[in-house]
């Protein structure tokens, strides 16, 4: 029989622009850690590092900085007066920030921590390609794979649109479509019978409606991220011109993402007959808004899929479904 | 986007469907659909007619015997469906075209080097890495370690990544997806040669130096044996998918036509043997799971005689022969035919050769393993080893 140690082994590992998520299995199910994937750069002092010393804040010294990261981050940005920083873009490593690499190593080891075992095993998320073709993530997937093998981790990657198959699909034998809304790009897999089918990436996300909505209302993108994670609610009507621009912003995202779709089906000649009506469901920072698949709905309307959708959905957790499904994609290989 | 596949629609995938239902783990139920659909006989491209003559019963007998296996994950970069697919369109067995006389260099530029078989090497992504030193050990009982510079092989590999279609009005896309894959081979000094998809062959890591290809892995020829294959032998990888790109082949005839004159002049420069010329699939292995096939790349449908050599995937698989490894069925779905066969004839010799020593099959595998082991480590302390002044 195995121990309690060896039965909850394996590692579910989302790697996003925005957060990361570590995934684990406990005697209740899954536990979830997760920190910001931001820095912020302040002042090297002496009074500094002991408050960060003191309070356990994960920080880094460079020289004359210090680099604050993960959940404190923003805190002390606010209080430094300054923007968080993120050591990836776009869903993929920031090749403007030399340091990336290295927080994002030091942030996985703080939530993941070391292999508990000679090379537990541990599945990662990453992007699609973009649909159509186009850079190839090879570098940023051989860099994530080498953080984790580092750290003493048997690591695979997952895609991130199939790893919310696996989190959420299991009801229809992981048939269907997940759709992996981020900050820094939309993921999109179909797959069938847990086989991916297709899957892409999408630019259009979270930032890109952060910076779009900045620059038509002369806000900081940061101070758009707030109101919108705070306020924006999908089909409420807005005096206020920040909200506003978010409305506009996130409506083209919804609907470039449901083209994408459409323009998936088209491209790809070989989709099987499914016979059935499938499932989709909507995970991700980006799909947490009020009315978020109400929206989504509206835009797939007025479009024409070759399969039937039986519903469409968010996930049950929407901010820990890749963790989870690249979790569940980790065990499943055990 | 990634790669596309179309399950045949079928009795068997539904019966697959149902039995999946039944299982309540969503995990178990993963791990059991993973494993069914990576069966290329049930999962996809099986023939109506085929399906048509196969009986429920007979299907569930197939499935039930499949349930012991444990397969090793693989990303979804790696379909065995599709290469399966991809074996028919280029059979492994064509006939030798063998290249024959010397060939030279006749001239060599800053940018680039001619040699007299009409090869050409482009040398702007070229780069330097760490210089090559390994050891070569003999079959012979008794015999020392050898100490060598100078590669003993190739290993062919494709680069698996992305690709537009081979056409022209996709120029743009064939040379972006080119140079980018150019600069991250020097970047990462992946191999020492890649062959573009317009049949160019560039120099990444010059040949006196290692190149990150191989990972783990082992080959023998008839004398020596060879683990970290970076350090002995040279890397050529073509720029494609195993799984082939839609309708193509997984390489066209520019690239097989470079691949003859590149293994051609490397042959007659380095003397090498033709058996010791082999694909990644047949070297690569997972040496903590103990199984060979941790790259798939080139399983199956490598030109070996369009190439001009002899068809390699006839030659024994080192790993599973002389170490003890073990292969997945994934593993054996995806390899050409003469690859599978030879596979079946080393589990035979294994077996005949443990109940000649009295062992199980298990024990003898777990002699052999442990001599990977120790020439794997006496590999990694020479090759790391700082030279004596």
């Amino acid at each position: 029989m195995p121990s309690k140690k060896e039965e909850y082994l394996g590692v579910g590992l989302d790697v996003g622009t925005s957060r990361i998520v570590v995934a684990r299995r406990n005697e209740n199910g899954y536990e979830f850690h997760s920190q910001l994937d931001a820095f912020v750069e302040v002042p090297n002092s002496r009074m500094t590092k002991t408050v960060l010393e003191k309070e356990g804040i994960p920080h880094l010294i460079r020289d004359n900085t210090i680099l604050v990261f993960g959940n404190e981050a923003q805190t002390f940005a606010n209080l430094f007066h300054s923007e968080t920083r993120r050591p990836m873009r776009q869903g993929m490593l920031n090749p403007d920030e030399p340091d990336g690499l290295n927080l994002i190593k030091h942030i996985i080891q703080a939530l993941a921590s070391t292999s508990r075992t000679d090379r537990e095993k541990l599945c990662f998320s990453v992007p699609a390609p973009p649909l159509g073709g186009g850079d190839t993530h090879s570098y940023h997937q051989a860099a994530l794979r080498q953080i984790v093998t580092d750290l003493g981790y048997e690591a695979e990657p997952v895609d991130e649109g199939l790893a919310v198959i696996y989190s959420e699909l299991e009801g229809s034998n992981f048939t269907g479509i997940g759709i992996s809304c981020g900050g820094g790009m939309c993921n999109v897999c179909l797959a069938y019978l847990s086989v991916p089918i297709f899957s892409y990436s999408v630019g259009k996300a979270g930032d890109y409606v952060d910076e779009q909505a900045a620059r038509a209302s002369g806000e900081m993108a940061t101070r758009v991220r707030t109101i919108k994670e705070e306020q924006f609610k999908f089909a409420a009507q807005y005096e206020n011109n920040v909200l506003q621009a978010i409305g506009v912003y996130y409506e083209d995202m919804v609907n470039a993402l449901v083209d994408s779709l459409e323009e998936a089906f088209t491209r790809t000649k070989k989709v099987p007959r499914i016979a059935k009506p499938i499932p989709l469901v909507l995970s991700g920072g980006s799909s947490v808004p009020e009315g978020f698949v109400d929206q989504f709905k509206k835009s797939l309307e007025s479009r024409k899929l070759p399969v039937a959708i039986s519903e469409i959905r968010q996930a049950a957790d929407p901010l820990n479904a890749t963790a989870r499904g690249a979790l569940v994609a980790t065990l499943s290989s055990m | 986007m990634q790669a596309e596949r179309k399950p045949a629609f079928s009795p068997f995938l539904r019966y697959v469907e149902l039995r999946a239902s039944r299982i309540e783990d969503p995990v178990e139920r993963l791990k059991y659909l993973r494993r069914m659909m990576a069966l290329p006989a049930l999962g996809w491209n099986l023939s109506p007619r085929l399906l048509l003559g196969w009986t429920a019963p007979a299907a569930a007998v197939v499935i039930l015997l499949a349930l012991p296996w444990r397969p090793t994950f693989r990303p979804p970069q790696a379909p065995a469906a599709l290469a399966s697919r991809a074996r028919a369109e280029r059979p492994a067995g064509d006939p030798p075209r063998p290249v024959k006389g010397p060939v030279w260099q006749v001239d060599r530029q800053s940018g680039a080097e001619l040699y007299s078989n009409g090869l050409r090497i482009e040398r702007r992504y070229e780069t330097r890495y760490l210089a090559r030193k390994f050891l070569a050990f003999p079959r012979a009982p008794g015999r020392e370690p050898e100490p060598r510079k100078e590669p003993v092989g190739i290993v062919f590999h494709t680069t698996e990544s992305a690709v537009a279609p081979f056409e022209s009005k996709h120029n743009e896309s064939l040379r972006r997806f080119g140079e980018g894959l150019l600069s991250f081979a020097r970047q990462e000094q992946l191999y020492h040669f890649v062959v573009d998809r317009f049949g160019r062959v560039h120099r990444i890591v010059q040949e006196t130096d290692v190149a990150n290809h191989a990972g783990h892995s082992a080959w023998a020829d008839d004398d020596y044996l060879y683990v970290k294959l970076n350090q002995s032998f040279l890397g050529v990888a073509f720029e494609g998918k195993s799984a082939g790109n839609g309708d193509e082949a997984i390489i066209n005839e520019a690239q097989v036509h470079a691949a003859r004159l590149l293994s051609w002049m490397l042959r007659e420069k380095y003397h090498l043997r033709a058996e010791n010329c082999v694909t990644h699939a047949q070297v690569s292995l997972a040496p903590v799971a103990r199984r060979i096939g941790y790259h798939t790349d080139w399983a199956a449908n490598f030109p070996f005689g369009e190439v001009g050599l002899p068809d390699n995937y006839r030659l024994p698989v080192a790993a599973l022969e002389f170490f003890g490894f073990e292969y997945d069925p994934e593993y054996m779905a995806l390899a050409a035919p003469e690859l599978a066969l030879s596979m079946k004839q080393t589990d035979a010799r294994l077996a005949r050769a443990a109940r000649e020593k009295g062992l199980t099959l298990a024990q003898h595998r777990a002699a052999l393993q442990k001599d990977f082991v120790r020439l794997s480590e006496a590999m990694r302390q020479f090759a790391f080893a700082k030279e004596a002044d």
